[in-house]
């Protein structure tokens, strides 16, 4: 009798992981945005240009309010 | 380089520099579509269009779609500073017809009553895109840099494109700022944004093209003129118009994204954050 109620326990501790949510059923994993959204958002968001002090005069174009 | 050529569109003189025949009549081509398809002034266009259908879901060109989608990543982007949906205020502040033709006109009072932002509403699924009645699409925040953008993509070598002072290089180019000085573009583009051009008389003050959101008034910014240095002519455009519609608090706005910005005051007194001041040390020398 108690080998069988320790079988039966056992299976059904091995049915409830494998199936009843809040179990972890395979590796955790962080909490993140995937990767390929990340590079999305990364790449829409306004981004910066590159200046630097100025090479040579006159300079070839302006920049003005139009 | 090769020289610069020079033609006019969108109301500006458009400056190329580093194209052969083929690629600056590719240049030429795509800004005069461009201006026949977004003009507010013109009947014909296609934003006309799409503005007398308001209330109406209509199918836009894939162009216009793209356009239209650019407009609304940048008022996202910018918290909805910059509205692509101020199209009536902008003629209710008097700025209803190509810009020379304004004259000295005196513009009737923009309207008092705030209306509710409009671009959270415009949906936009493919090419079916649907605006709000009594909304009116004003794309110009847009449609100019990012077809700056797009013409330098047409150049096979170096060069760079400038309309109106939006700019765009590929390969580095010196740029002269507004107040004095120069600078080097190294990557990106460049643009200003600003309340000395495109001005008129209106009952309440100088009207200008810059629409407040919040007001639905002409801006009464702290700034005369922001430029910001963007990894495109579009980041840029839209970063200037933002930083200058924040007023005060544009430079830091800008500094929270890294961007280079720089401020011309009233009396040209000449204000740069961090950015613009970590890749240009001591910029009054860069200005002389």
């Amino acid at each position: 009798m108690v080998a069988l109620g320790i079988a039966v326990f056992g299976a059904g501790l091995l049915l409830t992981r494998s199936t009843a949510s809040g179990h972890v059923k395979q590796g955790v994993r962080p909490l993140v945005a995937p990767r390929r959204f990340v590079r999305t958002v990364e790449r829409n968001a306004l981004a910066p240009g590159q200046i630097a002090p100025p090479q040579q005069a006159p300079p070839q174009a302006s920049t003005s309010q139009s | 380089m090769s020289e610069v050529r020079r033609f006019a569109a969108m109301g500006c003189e458009v400056l190329v520099a580093g194209a052969d025949a083929i690629e600056l009549a590719a240049v030429q081509q795509l800004f005069h579509e461009r201006e026949r398809r977004f003009s507010r002034f013109s009947d014909s266009s296609e934003l006309a269009r799409v503005n007398r259908h308001a209330g109406c879901a209509v199918v836009v060109s894939e162009d216009f779609a793209a356009m239209a989608r650019l407009g609304l990543w940048a008022a996202a982007e910018t918290h909805g500073l910059v509205d692509p949906t101020l199209g009536a205020a902008l003629a209710a502040a008097g700025y209803d017809r190509d810009f020379g033709l304004l004259g000295d006109r005196t513009a009737p009072a923009p309207p008092m009553d705030p209306v509710p932002a409009g671009w959270t509403n415009v949906s936009l699924h493919g090419r079916l895109l649907s605006v709000p009645a009594g909304v009116a699409l004003d794309l110009n925040g847009v449609v100019k840099s990012a077809t700056v953008d797009d013409a330098v993509a047409l150049l096979g070598g170096r060069g760079w494109i400038s309309a109106g002072g939006d700019i765009a290089a590929r390969g580095g180019v010196g740029v002269a700022l507004p107040g004095g000085g120069h600078v080097q573009l190294a990557v990106g583009g460049m643009a200003t944004s600003g309340r000395t051009r495109r001005t008129w008389g209106a009952q309440d003050g100088q009207g200008h093209h810059l629409i407040d959101p919040a007001t639905r008034r002409p801006s009464r910014s702290a700034w005369e003129q922001v430029t910001a240095c963007g990894a495109t002519c579009l980041d840029a455009d839209v970063s200037a118009k933002a930083a200058f519609l924040l007023g005060e608090a544009g430079a830091e706005w800008l500094d929270e994204r890294g961007i280079p910005g720089r401020f011309v005051a009233e009396g040209g007194r000449i204000v740069v954050n961090r950015a613009w001041a970590a890749a240009v040390p001591e910029p009054e020398a860069a200005c002389t």
